[in-house]
């Protein structure tokens, strides 16, 4: 997260200048930081998926236990299938889908149906190489078969209804709302905002901060390679300006980008 | 980003228990999993149990894998 490219820099920059940034392992961490340090505020970035939400919702709900004044949370969490039908709607072929594994395991194998009922095969997938070749043999079985339907792989984690209790702690901390995703733009009901019982703790209503308009680098193609309407290596900035030691866009910074997953392991170089 | 990973409960005190693997030991909250007790398998991320590990599909998983890829089946 923090070497993330921002429209005007990265965490890291920031930090190098003098910004106080704290990074921790869990939520919960930053609550015992703001519990440790009564005079400062503590603000937590909170991201990620529907996998991260529950973590941050049980920190608010610590922090408001604990009656922390010094605690709020950045929310920019987003949603996996309002994503995945907003790509249907774009011009972008898609055969199927590699559903992912710990997200599912909080939404349920179910979360994806309404993708299936779009003619588009589905399959939750574990961590393991032999999960992800045996979940590419069950979508190739699916588009032979002429068949669309939601099917769990990583059957060892993931049932088709979810974890019931970290739903219901999503509903209570949480409201869906609009958000924006980097290089897609603005998709309906894809993200979380802090339910309004919540306002104390939800660091845009705290401080009035008014961020300029984000932008993307110059030159990046970030949400063309999202979308997959290009390959990595099409971005004229690949592997010259951007690289995993100096990333441009975000898709270079760790090795779940693809843009980085392509340099390291399409070329043959390996970063040290 | 995805660094949630397996790990053996070993305490239990009330939503919060120990958990280990390979050696690391960390606190985890285990509240939002039902009827978590020591022993249990479960998946950590951000300091958080986000369910259980059902060792009996394991079992089955490493199964088909080597039914699928010609493998012999090996220990999880
Ligand atoms: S190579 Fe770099 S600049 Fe180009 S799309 Fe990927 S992350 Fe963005």
């Amino acid at each position: 997260m923090v070497r993330v490219p921002g429209t005007d820099k990265s965490l890291e920059e920031a930090r190098a200048e003098g910004v106080d940034l704290l990074i921790v392992y869990s939520p919960m961490d930053a609550v015992e930081a703001a519990a440790r340090r009564p005079e400062e505020q503590v603000v937590f970035f909170g991201i990620g998926f529907e996998t991260t939400a529950p973590a941050v919702a049980l920190a608010i709900l610590e922090a408001q236990r604990r009656g922390l004044e010094n605690f709020s949370v950045l929310c920019a969490h987003k949603l996996i299938p309002p994503a995945m039908m907003a790509l249907l709607e774009s011009e972008v072929r898609v055969d199927g889908f590699i559903c992912p594994g710990h997200v599912s395991v909080i939404i349920g194998g179910e979360a994806y149906r309404p993708v299936a009922e779009r003619g588009k095969p589905c399959v939750v997938t574990g961590f393991e190489a032999a999960d992800v070749l045996a979940a590419v043999r069950m979508l190739l079985l699916q588009l032979r078969d002429g068949r669309s339907e939601v099917e769990l792989e990583y059957t060892r984690a993931v049932r088709p209804e979810g974890n019931p209790k970290a739903q219901e702690l999503l509903r209570q901390v949480f409201r869906v709302s609009d958000a924006r995703w980097r290089g897609l733009g603005t998709i309906p009901r894809s993200g979380y905002e802090l339910a309004e019982e919540f306002a104390a703790f939800d660091a845009e209503r705290r401080f009035e901060v008014e961020p300029p308009e984000s932008r993307e680098p110059a030159g990046c193609r970030c949400g063309d390679v999202l979308r997959g309407a290009i390959e990595p290596p099409e971005c004229p900035l690949f592997g010259t300006s951007c690289t995993p030691r100096k990333p441009v866009g975000s898709c270079m910074v760790s090795t779940e980008g693809a843009c980085q997953a392509h340099y390291r392991y399409r070329t043959g170089e390996i970063e040290r | 980003m995805c660094l949630a990973v397996p790990m053996k409960v070993t305490e239990i005190d009330g939503p919060i228990a120990q958990v280990e693997q390979g050696g690391v030991r960390r606190q985890a909250r285990v509240d939002l999993v039902e009827g978590i007790k020591i022993g249990d398998y479960v998946i950590i991320h951000a300091g958080v149990a986000i369910d259980r590990l059902d060792p009996e599909e394991a079992e089955e998983t490493l199964r088909l894998f080597a039914e699928m890829f010609g493998d012999e089946p090996r220990r999880a």
